[in-house]
């Protein structure tokens, strides 16, 4: 339940309404224009039409989302200086390189290219068109990445440290910022679950083309297209999500933990939990349905590296609070001008520690005062409620398994020319559309959510991460904003309901359904 | 599988729906809609640019008070006053 003056929970829900939002335009993009790569490159491959046609109707649906999403990512920015003050100034000299050169691949090349991919067709040859098409689909992948830089950043804040001088983290290394793992695995498990989005998008529409039996030579091949790119997407993002997995294994121990409810740490290989009741006040899984050994292989890839439960990692926690509230103690010296060569050791020795002893600024202004009772409110805040954990990955791995389902039953039936009659499969297509998007916000909530308390794991709790702001502010811009978002939705179903209807027709090249009657 | 037939090619491009005025009358309001989003509850970041005043930031992290920043108030100023 959201306390209506709680102005930290109410700044989460913001960012959190936006960024999900923002989500729901940026894997369709992703995917989309990798299809059309392919679609032109088998126009030009082999000079039919009909691949020509399905570039450009594509392209005009892939058109109308860029359009819909371009700039909905603006308002997260415009909360990092209002909202996020704390956040903002702690991160700033990390987030400004990659910012910008998102910043620079989205509004030069992406923009560039879309304009020379819609308004080209006349004037460039198919092969410069195709290699336009190419670049636009680079260019927003390559976009994704560096936003997705900044994201690894927070949950795994490398080639930075803390500068008591200027009170804020500061880049060292920015090879190690770039080559983050978890930058790298989140980067292409991000990119191939938008590779399943768009083909699911085509494959889902084309099937509704098939069962309404209108334009078939032009549904059956992007059916096609859809069905081998997305069986290869949805292997991949299984394959991807589980080195993912793995890098959070590595260095986020905590969101791994609550991911799969282990409580305790038990001998390795570890059992996994498929299913269960998380009960985090008693701290144990009710009816729990393990698989022996498959948790201890899949996140350690080991048979002799156990992987550490809550109630462990509390206690290392209870260790590391204690030992931020020494850094603290050695910071407010150091800040009111006790420079002596105890006080910079004392920090040196802890100072890795400092963002634990910040949990206690929670329950505790002074911190090193804390009593054993704030102590472990604030160990025990340093693990996420579990069961919106345990379920969100569920459901997300889940869909996974149900696109790879889908994708290969169509390639099997379509390649042995069954797909006709199996009219269950085309029906399952067309409701699976929304499925991905489904799948790809549950992995955010995972991701974002598994970080708490943290802004910045380990380092930067959230509560002193938001501005000293008043909830009435919040809750209007809050409120403005999603009436804002909520009409661009209505406008984009509008659209794209509009031109799915129309089909290839809404070229206007006399060739397709209903096109001729019209005439 | 069928190939699209090649027929007569009719009269479409006066009734064609025209969509890319249709995304650049969309674009131009979205971006409106920000902006006046920006200008009405965004205006006066505490961080511009990414940082704030050291002060701020020490009475945040190191300070004693329970709220040691004064809130920024809710009225963004004489911008914002519409019957002016």
């Amino acid at each position: 339940m959201i306390s209506p003056d709680d102005v930290v929970t109410l700044s989460r829900l913001q960012f959190a309404l936006t960024a999900m939002f923002h989500f729901l335009f940026v894997p369709l993009t992703l995917g989309l224009s990798w299809i059309l790569v392919i679609c032109e490159a088998a126009y030009v491959m082999t000079g039919r039409q009909v691949y020509q046609d399905m570039t450009r109707f594509w392209g005009k649906l892939f058109g109308i989302n860029f359009a819909m999403g371009v700039a909905t990512g603006l308002t997260l920015e415009f909360q990092f200086g209002t909202n996020w003050a704390y956040y903002s100034h702690y991160v700033g000299d990390i987030f400004g390189v990659p910012l910008a050169i998102e910043g620079m691949m989205a509004f030069f090349l992406e923009s560039t290219f879309i304009g020379l991919f819609f308004f080209g067709w006349n004037r460039l040859s198919p092969v410069k068109h195709l290699m336009v098409t190419t670049l636009l689909a680079l260019g927003t992948n390559l976009s994704a990445l560096w936003i997705l830089i900044a994201n690894a950043w927070m949950q795994n804040p490398v080639g930075a440290e803390f500068n008591y001088h200027t009170m804020r983290m500061e880049l060292v290394s920015l090879s190690e910022v770039f080559f983050n793992p978890v930058a790298q695995a989140k980067f292409v498990h991000t990119v191939a679950a938008g590779y399943v989005t768009g083909a699911m998008f085509v494959l889902g529409i084309s099937a509704f083309y098939l069962l309404r039996a209108r334009d078939t030579g032009f549904a059956i091949r992007s059916f096609a297209i859809a069905a081998g790119f997305g069986l290869a997407a949805s292997l991949s993002v299984i394959v991807l999500g589980d080195e993912s997995g793995y890098t959070t294994g590595e260095v986020q121990k905590v969101k791994l933990a609550a991911i799969e409810a282990e409580w305790e740490t038990h001998p390795a290989p570890a059992g996994l939990t498929l299913f269960g009741l998380p009960n985090q006040a008693e701290e144990r899984t009710d009816y729990a349905v393990k698989v022996p050994y498959a948790l201890g292989l899949i996140a350690t890839r080991s048979v002799d590296e156990p992987v550490i439960g809550i109630k462990d990692l509390k206690r290392n926690h209870d260790l590391r609070i204690r030992r931020g509230m020494k850094a603290y103690e050695a910071l407010v010296k150091l800040k009111a001008g006790d420079r002596s060569d105890a006080v910079l050791l004392q920090f040196e020795q802890h100072k890795a520690d400092l963002g634990f002893g910040l949990l206690l600024k929670k329950y505790t202004p002074r911190v090193v005062d804390a009593t054993e009772a704030q102590i472990a409110q604030a160990v025990s805040d340093t693990i996420p409620q579990v069961a919106p954990l345990f379920w969100a990955f569920r459901g997300m791995v889940g869909l996974g398994f149900l696109f790879l389902f889908i994708f290969g039953a169509s390639f099997w039936y379509l390649a042995r020319k069954q797909l006709a009659p199996r009219r269950w499969l085309l029906r399952l297509c067309v409701v699976a559309i929304p499925l991905p998007w489904v799948a790809a916000e549950l992995g955010w909530f995972v991701a974002e959510y598994g970080r708490q308390p943290w802004t910045i794991s380990g380092i930067l709790p959230t509560h002193l991460s938001v501005s000293s702001i008043e909830a009435s502010q919040v809750w209007t811009s809050l409120l403005g904003i999603g009436a804002i978002y909520l009409g661009l939705f209505v406008v984009e179903m509008y659209l794209m309901l509009k031109y799915i209807r129309l089909g290839p027709a809404s070229l206007g090249t006399g060739r397709y359904h209903g096109e001729a009657t019209t005439a | 599988m069928t190939d699209p037939e090649p027929g007569p090619r009719p009269a479409l491009t006066t009734r064609r729906p025209r969509l890319w005025l249709e995304l650049s009358v969309i674009v131009v309001v979205k971006l409106t809609l920000f902006f006046t989003a920006k200008h009405l509850w965004f205006s006066e970041p505490l961080a511009r640019h990414m940082t704030i005043p050291q002060p701020q930031v020490e009475q945040q992290l190191l300070g004693t008070a329970a709220k040691p920043v004064p809130p920024v108030s809710p009225t963004r100023g004489a911008s914002h006053d519409l019957t002016r």
